[in-house]
C-alpha cells in the first residue's frame, strides 16, 4: 500500500514538472502543443543514453545536459510560432511529435530502436545512490520547488506582466513596445526544458526508456493534465498531474480495465471544456477575481457617481 | 509637472529623445503615402510634416481613412508607396513594437487597456525595457531584473498620476469606468516615453465631465511640448485643442489650416455632415 502511494506521488510530481510550463503556454499564448511528450522523451533518452554508456548517472550532470538539449529542441520546434498562430501550430507540433519520436525509433545505435534502452545503473547525486522510492521523492521535491519558484518569479516580473497582457490584446501589447512572438517562443522553450528535466527523472526512476512511451497519446495526456487542472494557474498542473497520472490505479481500485484510462480522460476533457474552461484550479481563482472586480467597481461608483459610462 | 519630472518618462533604455520644446529630433514626416485594400484606394497620397509641439486634428467623415493613416504612421501597416520618417529615421512599415519604443505612441479607438492588469501594471508594461522583458535575464539575473522593474513601476506611477488616476492605481483596468480607461490609455503612452502621441478618438463616448478631464490632460501634454495628432469627431474638442486641422476625405487631405478656417468652408461641412 505504502509502495503504491509512493509511486503515485512520484508520478504526480514528475508529471507536474513536465506540464508546469505547458500550462503557461496554453494559458497565455493560447496555443495547444501536441509535442510535449516528445521533449519529455528526449529528456528520458538523455539519461538513458548517458547512463547505459556509463558516461555518468549523476543527476547534477545529466539534468543540465537535458536542459540544454531540451531547450535547443524546443527553440527549433518553437520557431514556427513566429509564423504560425494559434490553431495552425497544433498541426506543426503534431508533426514535430512524430518526427522526433520516429527519429528516435530509427536511430537505433543511440535509442536501441523500438524496445529502447533498459537496465542501466541507478541515478546518483555526488556519489549518493538514489535507490528507494523515498530517495526519489527527496530528489523530486526540491526540483519541483525550484521549478515552481522560477515560474512564480517569471510571472511576477515584467515578463509575466507581458504574458497576461498578451493573452488579452496583442496589438495593444505591440503598441507598448513588446513583441508577442518572442514572448510565445520564450514560454514555449521554458516549458520544453522543464519537460526534459522531468524526462530525466522519469527514466531514472523507471530504469527503462522506450520511444513508444512518448507517443502522441502521451502528449494528449499531458495537455489533458493542463486543461483538467487549469491553465494559467500553477496549481492546476498539480491537480491534473495528480489525478490523471494515477488514473490507472483508481480505475484498478474499482475493477475497471486500465484500457478505460483513455475513455475516462476523454470524458473528463469534455466536461472541463463545457463546464470549467479554466480547469479545476480556475474555479477558485475566478471566484477571487470576480470578487476583486466587483469590490473595485463598487468602490469606483461610490466615489465618483457622475463618472459612470460603460465599464 | 516640471521639466525634470517630464524627463522621467523617457528614461534611459527607451530611446530618449527630448521630451522637449525643441522637438526637432522627433519629427514625424509622411511623404506620398498610398494604401489600397483590394480595389479600394484608402489613402491616396498623404503628405504631412507633423509640427512639433503642436496639437493637430485629423477630421473627416467616417471611412475617410483616418485610422488607416494612424496605422501607417505608427507601424505595422506597410504603405503601397511612400515613406514615414520619425526622428530622422525611416520607419515605413516597421513593426509597431519598434516604432513605439522610438517615442511614437498611439492609442486605439476602442481603448484596449488590459482588463486583467491594474492601472499601474498597464503603464508599467508600456514602461518596461526590452532588457527586463527578456526571459533569460529574468531567470539568470533576477536582481537586476527586479531593480529595472522597480524603475518602470516608478515611471508608471508618474504616468498614472499625471492623468489623475493616482488613487485608482491598484484597481484592475477592467473595473474602471470608460472615461478612466481612456485616460489610462493616454497614461500608457506617457509611460513608454512617447514624444509624439497619435490619439484615436480620445473623446468619443465620454460625457461632458469626461471630455473636460481629457482636454485638461491634452492641454498639459501640449504645454510640455509633446506633439499630438488627434482623430476626433467632437468638433468642440478639435476647436479647443488643435492649433491646426487636416480635413481628410476618401484618403485625401482636402483642406489644412486653423480650425476656424477649415470649419468655415461650407463645402467641407457638407461633406462632413452629409448635408
Amino acid at each position: 500500500m505504502i509502495y503504491i502511494i509512493q509511486t503515485i506521488v512520484i508520478y504526480s510530481l514528475t508529471y507536474s514538472i513536465a506540464v508546469m510550463g505547458l500550462s503557461l503556454v496554453v494559458g497565455y499564448s493560447q496555443i495547444f502543443v501536441l509535442s510535449q511528450a516528445a521533449v519529455f522523451g528526449v529528456g528520458s533518452f538523455t539519461y538513458a543514453v548517458m547512463s547505459s554508456r556509463n558516461i555518468t548517472s549523476d543527476l547534477l550532470i545529466v539534468i543540465p545536459v537535458a536542459i540544454v538539449i531540451g531547450g535547443l529542441l524546443s527553440l527549433v520546434t518553437g520557431l514556427p510560432l513566429f509564423r504560425l498562430g494559434g490553431d495552425y501550430y497544433i498541426v506543426a507540433s503534431l508533426a514535430f511529435q512524430y518526427v522526433i519520436i520516429q527519429g528516435l525509433v530509427n536511430w537505433t545505435s543511440v535509442s536501441g530502436g523500438p524496445p529502447g534502452l533498459f537496465g542501466f545503473s541507478s541515478p546518483s547525486i555526488l556519489g549518493w545512490n538514489i535507490t528507494s522510492n523515498m530517495d526519489f521523492i527527496y530528489v523530486l521535491v526540491p526540483i519541483l520547488v525550484l521549478a515552481l519558484g522560477s515560474l512564480l518569479w517569471v510571472r511576477r516580473m515584467p515578463y509575466g506582466r507581458a504574458l497576461v497582457a498578451m493573452a488579452d490584446d496583442e496589438a495593444a501589447l505591440a503598441a507598448g513596445g513588446v513583441k508577442a512572438d518572442s514572448l510565445r517562443v520564450g514560454v514555449f522553450v521554458l516549458a520544453g526544458t522543464l519537460a526534459a528535466v522531468a524526462g530525466v527523472l522519469f527514466t531514472s526512476f523507471l530504469n527503462v526508456a522506450s520511444p513508444g512511451d512518448y507517443g502522441i497519446s502521451e502528449s494528449i495526456l499531458m495537455i489533458s493534465m493542463v486543461l483538467v487542472g487549469g491553465s494559467r494557474s500553477l496549481i492546476g498542473p498539480f491537480i491534473g498531474a495528480l489525478f490523471l497520472s494515477s488514473l490507472p490505479y483508481w480505475l484498478n481500485l474499482v475493477n475497471w480495465s486500465v484500457y478505460m484510462t483513455g475513455v475516462v480522460t476523454g470524458v473528463l476533457l469534455l466536461l472541463v471544456a463545457f463546464f470549467l474552461p479554466d480547469g479545476v484550479a480556475g474555479l477558485a481563482t475566478s471566484w477571487v477575481h470576480r470578487r476583486r472586480m466587483h469590490e473595485q467597481s463598487r468602490q469606483a461608483s461610490s466615489v465618483e457617481p457622475s463618472l459612470g459610462g460603460q465599464s | 509637472m516640471t521639466a525634470e519630472k517630464a524627463l522621467v518618462f523617457s528614461r534611459a533604455g527607451h530611446v530618449s529623445h527630448s521630451t522637449g520644446r525643441d522637438g526637432g529630433s522627433s519629427r514625424l514626416v509622411a511623404r506620398g503615402l498610398f494604401k489600397r485594400f483590394g480595389s479600394q484606394e484608402v489613402i491616396a497620397g498623404f503628405d504631412h510634416d507633423l509640427e512639433p509641439g503642436v496639437v493637430t486634428g485629423l477630421v473627416g467623415p467616417n471611412g475617410a481613412g483616418k485610422t488607416t493613416i494612424f496605422n501607417l504612421l505608427s507601424g505595422g501597416l506597410k504603405p503601397d508607396s511612400g515613406t514615414v520618417t520619425f526622428a530622422d529615421q525611416d520607419v515605413t512599415g516597421r513593426p509597431m513594437h519598434v516604432v513605439s519604443r522610438m517615442g511614437l505612441g498611439r492609442s486605439f479607438q476602442d481603448v484596449r487597456v488590459f482588463p486583467a492588469l491594474d492601472c499601474l501594471d498597464n503603464c508599467a508594461l508600456y514602461a518596461q525595457t526590452v532588457r527586463e522583458t527578456s526571459l533569460v535575464r529574468t531567470l539568470l539575473m533576477p536582481r537586476s531584473t527586479a531593480r529595472l522593474s522597480g524603475v518602470s513601476r516608478q515611471v508608471a506611477t508618474e504616468a498614472v498620476e499625471f492623468v489623475g488616476l493616482g488613487s485608482k492605481k491598484d484597481n484592475l483596468a477592467g473595473s474602471l469606468s470608460y472615461a478612466d480607461q481612456k485616460l489610462l490609455a493616454i497614461a500608457r503612452l506617457l509611460a513608454i516615453g512617447a514624444t509624439t502621441l497619435l490619439l484615436d478618438e480620445p473623446a468619443s463616448g465620454l460625457d461632458r465631465r469626461g471630455v473636460e478631464k481629457l482636454m485638461e490632460v491634452i492641454r498639459r501634454l501640449r504645454d510640455e511640448g509633446r506633439t499630438i495628432l488627434l482623430i476626433e469627431h467632437n468638433l468642440d474638442v478639435v476647436r479647443e485643442m488643435c492649433q491646426k486641422v487636416l480635413f481628410l476625405d476618401r484618403g485625401r487631405v482636402l483642406a489644412e489650416g486653423t480650425p476656424d478656417d477649415v470649419f468655415a468652408r461650407t463645402e467641407l461641412a457638407e461633406l462632413y455632415f452629409g448635408a
